[in-house]
C-alpha cells in the first residue's frame, strides 16, 4: 500500500520557492525593528489632549465650533518643559533652548564635561559627512530654507563626536536635504577619496520614511588600512518630519557597533523632534483647556513582547480593521482621530483600536452598525445553502451588556465544533462605547477551550478596567468604572 | 545571530519552510509569503530569536500564525476566500500527487493536518509537536493516528483499518 506520509516528505523537494535576497529580508526587518521603535518612543511619551466639554479631538475635520485640538505629550519623559508645555508645532522654528541635542554626548577622557561647544548659526554647514575633507563646506538643496539650526560638540574631543539639528520651513525642504545627502552617500561608496579627507570605508543603510514616519540614514566607515591609527567612525542621520538630527561619533575600537545600539542612544532626541516637528501625534497642544487620555491605556493588559519595555506596534489614523462582516467603509461616519495598538505574531494575534467621533451620537452609530453587521455576518457566512461542505466560515454570538458603558461583545467563533475546524481558536471582539469614544478590542486565541475561557476573561477585565480611563470623552457624567 | 549567520539560515530553511506552511494551509502562493514575512519577522526580533531553541520552529510558528491572521482578516471583511485555504492551486506546475496530497491535507482538521505536517513532515517526535502546538502528548497521538487513517481513505486508499495501531514516537 502507497504510504501518503512517503509523499509528504517531499512537498518541499517539489517547490519552486522564490525568496527575496537575504540582504532585503534584513532591510525590512530593520525598517520593521525601527517604526516600531520610532512609535514606541512616542507612544510612550504622548497622550491624547480632549477638552472636556467640546467636540473636539486631536486632528481631522471638527464638527464643534472649538477650534483643533491636539494631542499633549505627557509630563515624563519630557525633553524640555518649553517643548512640551508651550509649543505650537505648526509654527515650530526655533529649537528651544532645553532641547536634548547633546543628551548623549559623553566626556571624553581628559576632556572636561562642560567645554560642550555650540554653534546656533541657521547657515551652518553638515559636519563629518562620509567623504567630506575637514572644514569643508558641506550644503544641500533645501538647507536654504532652513529656520534653525545647532550643532553641539566637544572641543579637543580626537574622534569628532558631535550632534547637529536642523529645522526646515517643512517637510519639503528636510526630505530634499536627506535625499541630497544620500546621494552623496552612494557617490562616496565608489569614489576615490577628495583631496584632504580620511581615506575610508563607507557602507551605510537607508530606510525612507514620510510626513509621519522618519527617515534613517545609518553609516560607518573605517579608515582603510594603510599602517596609520585604526579610526572608525559612526553616522546617524535622522529625519523626523520638519527636522533632521545628525549624529557623528569617531572611536578607536575595531569591532563594528551594532546599529541597533546607535539608533537607540538617540531616543530622546527623537521623542523630542516628534513631538516639535513630526505630523502626527504630538501636534499642537492646548494644556490649558485639556484634560488628556494617556493612549498607552489602551494597551492594558496585551503582552509586551519587549519585556520591561513597551514594544508595541502603535498608528494613528489607520481605518477600522473588518469587525464580522462590516468593514470601516460601512460605519455611518468616520471617527475624527484615532489610535490603533497591535501585538502580533510572533506574540500574539491582538489588537486595540480607539476611535474618537464628533458627537456622541456618531459614536452610537458607529456602534450600532457594528453591531448589525454581526447579525447580518451570520446571515451570509453561516448559512448551510452556500456550501455545506466548506467549513471556512465564522459563526459570530452576540452578547449584549446593560448599563454605561454600553458594551457589546462580539464572539467570533471559527466553528466550535473542532473537527470541521479551519483555523484554530475564535476571536474575540468587544467593542465598548463611553460618550464620543469607541474601543474596540479583539484577541485571536488558539489554544484549549479552557484557555479561551480564560482568554476572555481577561479581555473583558482589561476591557472594562480601560472603559473607566475613558470618561474624558463623555460630556456629563460618566458612570464608567 | 549576526548577519552572515542569519542570511545562512534563511537560505538554507526557506523552502523548507514553505514547504511545511503549504502543507499546512493549502495554499503555495500564501505559505510563501507568510514565511516570507516570518523572515522579515525574524530578523527585526533577532533577540527573540537568538533566545529561542530552534529558530526554524519561531519562524514556522510565526508563518503559521501570521497565515491564520490573514485568513481571518479576508474572511472577516467578507472578500473572496482568495487567499489561505482557497480551493485553487498556484499557477506553478506541480506533480498529480503532490496536488492530490494537498488537497487531502485540506480536507483535515486544521488540528490534526498541523500534528500531521509536523511530525511527518518537519520530523518533529511528538513531544516537540505537543510544545508547538499547545496540547499534550496524548492528543497529538490521537490527532497523528486519526488524521493518518483520514489521510489514506481521501487518497483512495481504503479507510486503512490496519494503520489504527499506529504508534507515534
Amino acid at each position: 500500500m502507497r504510504d501518503p506520509l512517503d509523499e509528504l516528505k517531499n512537498l518541499s523537494g517539489n517547490l519552486d520557492a522564490r525568496p527575496l535576497p537575504p540582504a532585503e529580508v534584513r532591510r525590512r526587518g530593520n525598517r520593521m525593528r525601527r517604526r516600531r521603535t520610532a512609535f514606541q518612543a512616542v507612544g510612550a511619551a504622548a497622550a491624547v489632549a480632549v477638552i472636556a466639554s467640546g467636540g473636539a479631538f486631536v486632528t481631522g475635520n471638527l464638527t464643534s465650533a472649538e477650534p483643533p485640538v491636539g494631542p499633549a505629550m505627557s509630563t515624563s519623559p519630557s525633553p524640555s518643559p518649553s517643548a512640551s508645555a508651550s509649543a505650537a508645532p505648526a509654527v515650530q522654528s526655533e529649537i528651544p533652548e532645553d532641547f536634548p541635542v547633546a543628551q548623549d554626548i559623553d566626556a571624553p577622557e581628559g576632556v572636561d564635561s562642560t567645554d560642550l561647544l555650540r554653534d546656533d548659526a541657521t547657515d551652518q554647514s553638515w559636519y563629518g559627512l562620509p567623504c567630506s575633507a575637514p572644514g569643508q563646506e558641506v550644503t544641500f538643496p533645501g538647507d536654504d530654507r532652513r529656520t534653525a539650526a545647532r550643532r553641539v560638540w566637544v572641543e579637543g574631543d580626537f574622534w569628532g563626536k558631535s550632534r547637529q539639528l536642523f529645522v526646515y520651513e517643512d517637510h519639503v525642504a528636510a526630505d530634499r536635504a536627506l535625499t541630497a545627502l544620500k546621494k552623496a552617500a552612494d557617490a562616496c561608496l565608489g569614489a576615490d577619496t577628495p583631496p584632504g579627507a580620511q581615506p575610508m570605508d563607507w557602507n551605510y543603510e537607508w530606510s525612507p520614511g514620510n510626513e509621519t514616519t522618519p527617515s534613517w540614514l545609518i553609516a560607518q566607515g573605517s579608515t582603510i588600512a594603510d599602517g596609520s591609527h585604526p579610526f572608525f567612525v559612526d553616522l546617524t542621520v535622522t529625519q523626523v518630519g520638519r527636522s533632521v538630527f545628525v549624529s557623528r561619533s569617531g572611536r578607536s575600537q575595531k569591532e563594528r557597533l551594532p546599529w541597533q545600539r546607535l539608533e537607540d542612544s538617540h531616543e530622546a532626541v527623537l521623542r523630542a523632534a516628534w513631538c516639535l516637528w513630526m505630523e502626527g501625534p504630538c501636534g499642537s497642544v492646548t494644556p490649558e483647556e485639556s484634560a488628556s487620555f494617556d493612549k498607552e491605556t489602551i494597551a492594558r493588559g496585551l503582552p509586551n513582547p519587549g519585556g520591561d519595555v513597551p514594544e508595541w506596534t502603535w498608528t494613528e489614523d489607520d481605518p477600522l480593521s473588518a469587525v464580522a462582516c462590516g468593514g470601516p467603509e460601512n460605519l455611518p461616519s468616520q471617527p475624527t482621530a484615532s489610535f490603533r495598538v497591535e501585538v502580533s505574531p510572533p506574540d500574539e494575534n491582538a489588537w486595540r483600536h480607539l476611535l474618537v467621533f464628533g458627537t456622541e451620537q456618531a459614536a452610537s452609530d458607529a456602534l450600532r452598525q457594528l453591531r448589525s453587521s454581526a447579525v447580518v455576518c451570520n446571515e451570509i457566512l453561516g448559512t448551510s445553502a452556500d456550501d455545506p461542505t466548506d467549513p471556512s466560515e465564522m459563526r459570530w454570538s452576540l452578547e449584549e451588556y446593560d448599563g454605561s458603558p454600553a458594551v457589546l461583545g462580539i464572539d467570533g467563533l471559527v466553528y466550535a465544533d473542532d473537527t470541521d475546524t479551519r483555523v484554530p481558536g475564535r476571536t474575540l471582539t468587544r467593542v465598548v462605547q463611553v460618550g464620543r469614544a469607541l474601543l474596540v478590542a479583539q484577541l485571536s486565541d488558539s489554544s484549549s477551550a479552557a484557555g479561551e475561557d480564560a482568554a476572555a476573561a481577561k479581555l473583558n477585565a482589561d476591557v472594562a478596567s480601560i472603559a473607566g480611563e475613558m470618561c474624558v470623552f463623555a460630556d456629563g457624567s460618566c458612570e464608567a468604572g | 545571530m549576526d548577519a552572515e549567520e542569519f542570511d545562512s539560515f534563511y537560505t538554507a530553511s526557506f523552502s523548507r519552510l514553505v514547504g511545511q506552511i503549504h502543507a499546512m494551509i493549502g495554499d503555495r502562493d500564501e505559505a510563501q509569503e507568510c514565511v516570507q514575512e516570518a523572515f522579515v519577522r525574524a530578523w527585526s526580533h533577532r533577540r527573540q530569536l537568538e533566545k529561542a531553541h530552534a529558530p526554524e520552529a519561531w519562524v514556522r510558528t510565526t508563518a503559521y500564525r501570521l497565515a491564520v491572521s490573514r485568513w481571518r482578516r479576508t474572511v472577516r471583511a467578507r472578500r473572496d476566500p482568495d487567499r489561505a485555504l482557497q480551493r485553487r492551486e498556484s499557477a506553478a506546475e506541480l506533480s498529480p500527487d503532490h496536488v492530490a496530497l494537498v488537497h487531502a491535507l485540506r480536507e483535515l482538521p486544521e488540528a490534526q493536518r498541523r500534528a500531521i505536517v509536523l511530525h511527518h513532515m518537519c520530523d518533529l517526535p511528538v513531544v516537540e509537536v505537543a510544545a508547538e502546538t499547545g496540547v499534550p502528548v496524548g492528543t497529538v497521538k490521537a490527532r497523528l493516528s486519526r488524521g493518518r487513517t483520514a489521510l489514506m481513505s481521501l487518497l483512495g486508499d481504503g479507510p486503512a483499518d490496519d494503520l489504527e495501531g499506529v504508534s507515534h514516537a
